[in-house]
Formats: C-alpha cells, sequence, structure tokens
C-alpha cells in the first residue's frame, strides 16, 4: 500500500465525500469501498476519519442521512444536500486551481 | 464481544463528550461496518474465528476514533462545547420555566373571565392551590430543572465546579422569589404575582436553603456519575 502524507490528505475527505455523495445515496461501508475502488487504492479514508467526517458534514448542513433497514441491519444513507452542493462546487474549483498550480511547480525546471 | 466493543465506544464517546444522538449513530454503523467486513472474510473462506479478528483488524483501534470524534467540537454535546451554560444555563433554564408556568396560570385564570363566567371558589381552596404554586415554582421547579443539568453532565468532560455554581445561582434565585396565585374568592378578584426580594437581614438564612435546594438537585449527577461504566480496556 502506497504510502500516505497527512498533511496533503488536510480537506480531501470533506471534497471526496461530496463528491460520492452528490451522486448517489451511499452508506458507510458503501463509501469506503468505492473511495478505495475509484483512486485505485490511492485514497482509503479509514473508518476512524471517515464516520467523524460524514457526522461533521451532517452537522453542517452539508449531507443529509436517513436509516434504513437492509437484511435486518441498519444502515444510515448519506446524500449531499443543495448547501452541500455548492460547497463541493466551491471545493472543486479550489482544488483544481491548487492542483494545476503544483503541477506546474513539479514539471517545472529549474536552472 | 463484538457489541460490548461497540457499546463500550459508545460510552467512551459520550465520555469525551460527544454528543449521545452522535455516539449512538457511531456505534450502530461501526458495527454495521464490522459485520459486513466479517461476511467479506467468511465468503472468501476465512472461518469465523478469523473472519472477526481480519474485521476487527481492519477496523482500526478505538482511539482512533475517540480522537477523531473529539477533535469535531460540532458532535459535542451544547454543555461541552459552551461550559459556561453550566454556569448560567440552570439559571436562564429556570427563569424561562417560571415565566410560561406563570404566563399559563394567568391565562388559565382570566380565560374563564375573558369568556363571560365568573366564578370564585372557597376561600380554603385558594390558599390551597396558591400554596401549591408557591411550592411547585420555588422548590419543585428549581430542583427538576437543575437535577435535569446534572443528568445531562453526567459522564461528560464537563467542569463539576461550574455545574455546581450553575445550580446554585438557580437555586438561590428561587430562594429570593416570590410568587403568589389566588383564586376569585367571595368579594375578591383573583390575582397573580411573581418577583424578587433581597432583604439582607435573611440572605444568610436563603443561601443555607439554597446550599440544601443545591445538594438536593444535585443528587441524580453524584448518583449517576458514580454507576460502574464499563471501559474500553476491558474489551482491548
Amino acid at each position: 500500500m502506497p504510502e500516505r502524507e497527512p498533511t496533503l490528505m488536510s480537506g480531501v475527505p470533506e471534497l471526496v465525500l461530496l463528491r460520492l455523495l452528490a451522486q448517489r445515496e451511499m452508506y458507510g461501508y458503501d463509501i469506503a469501498r468505492a473511495l478505495k475502488l475509484l483512486s485505485d487504492e490511492a485514497l482509503s479514508l479509514g473508518e476512524g476519519v471517515l464516520y467523524p467526517a460524514l457526522h461533521a458534514l451532517e452537522a453542517r448542513g452539508l449531507l443529509r442521512s436517513r436509516p434504513r433497514q437492509v437484511e435486518g441491519r441498519t444502515r444510515i444513507y448519506y446524500q449531499a444536500t443543495p448547501k452541500g452542493c455548492r460547497r463541493l462546487a466551491r471545493l472543486t474549483a479550489n482544488w483544481r486551481r491548487m492542483s494545476d498550480g503544483v503541477e506546474r511547480i513539479l514539471g517545472a525546471h529549474h536552472d | 464481544m463484538t457489541e460490548r466493543r461497540f457499546l463500550a465506544l459508545q460510552r467512551a464517546l459520550i465520555g469525551r463528550g460527544v454528543a449521545v444522538r452522535h455516539a449512538r449513530r457511531a456505534a450502530l454503523e461501526l458495527q454495521s461496518h464490522f459485520e459486513q467486513l466479517r461476511e467479506q472474510g467468511l465468503e472468501r473462506g476465512a472461518v469465523p474465528a478469523e473472519a472477526e479478528r481480519r474485521a476487527h483488524e481492519a477496523l482500526g483501534g478505538d482511539g482512533v476514533f475517540l480522537e477523531r470524534y473529539a477533535g469535531r467540537e460540532e458532535l459535542k454535546t451544547w454543555l461541552c462545547r459552551w461550559p459556561l451554560l453550566c454556569v448560567f444555563g440552570p439559571l436562564a433554564s429556570f427563569a424561562v420555566a417560571c415565566i410560561s408556568l406563570m404566563a399559563l396560570l394567568v391565562l388559565a385564570l382570566n380565560a374563564p373571565r375573558l369568556m363571560g363566567y365568573h366564578y370564585t371558589v372557597p376561600l380554603l381552596a385558594a390558599t390551597a392551590v396558591n400554596s401549591t404554586v408557591k411550592v411547585a415554582m420555588l422548590w419543585v421547579l428549581p430542583v427538576t430543572v437543575a437535577a435535569l443539568f446534572g443528568v445531562r453532565a453526567c459522564g461528560r468532560p464537563v467542569p463539576v465546579s461550574g455545574l455546581i455554581s450553575g445550580v446554585l445561582l438557580a437555586c438561590f434565585a428561587a430562594r429570593l422569589m416570590n410568587v403568589g396565585l389566588m383564586l376569585p374568592v367571595a368579594g375578591h378578584l383573583g390575582s397573580a404575582s411573581m418577583g424578587l426580594q433581597i432583604g439582607f437581614s435573611t440572605v444568610a438564612n436563603e443561601l443555607t436553603r439554597a446550599l440544601i435546594t443545591t445538594a438536593v438537585a444535585l443528587v441524580p449527577y453524584f448518583l449517576l456519575r458514580h454507576r460502574p461504566v464499563t471501559t474500553l480496556s476491558q474489551y482491548g
């Protein structure tokens, strides 16, 4: 598994969670699996980060949740709210600008 | 063992100041997540004990959850987010409860008259109602409000000194208060009154009574605070 830099991960959980949950309703295990698959295992938030982040986003009104009984088990499904979608648009724009900047620096040749 | 782990985690989260609803949901979601990891292990051919062990490992240590939740202010209970509420909350709640109750009583007293129905009650009944209102508002209400704050603070990282000060403040205010509710008796219209009265000669007595009321109000807090709590270390 590739090594992860915690300092580079600041703000990433919020961005990727909002991105996933703006597309469809998902529950914790589903989200964890989707993150691993979609990022080709480059991103794995870990349950210790995932659930507190989901609850905090919901407390800020960026996500809404509802419990559902599936195969005798209670699952909490999350989905982005309109406020969450607006926040996602801002975060995505910021992320693209920043990553473009970093890419230019990394690709630049210094004499 | 599995259920006990998540129950212990829930209690530990509450002990760190996380709001009960978030702690309950965290335990529920993590348990559901664990069950799915275990099923995944079983599908891959692991024996049940091995699948359970791997699921616990994949889920990670409880310390990480505790740290992450404790670091999120928005997930904490309001008594932990704003510790000053312990000091001024009981007094403010008592004041709001008193004013609301008195408004309801005045409304109830005047409602028949406003509808054109004039009534009187025997003096003995009016006196009994007045005494009941005094006991309810000056003793039962402050003790109940303060006890509720105590129960809310149980098992949470709330400063005990702040809580005691807050409860004492509310109980002292109750001791300085005067309330009265006289139903209409023959020859007299009904009346309702509420106010604060400070007499320097009686302050010491009232403070003593407030201390007694405070002690009574905090009994549930101290009883619940010392109940045996399952710790995380028992379940590793």
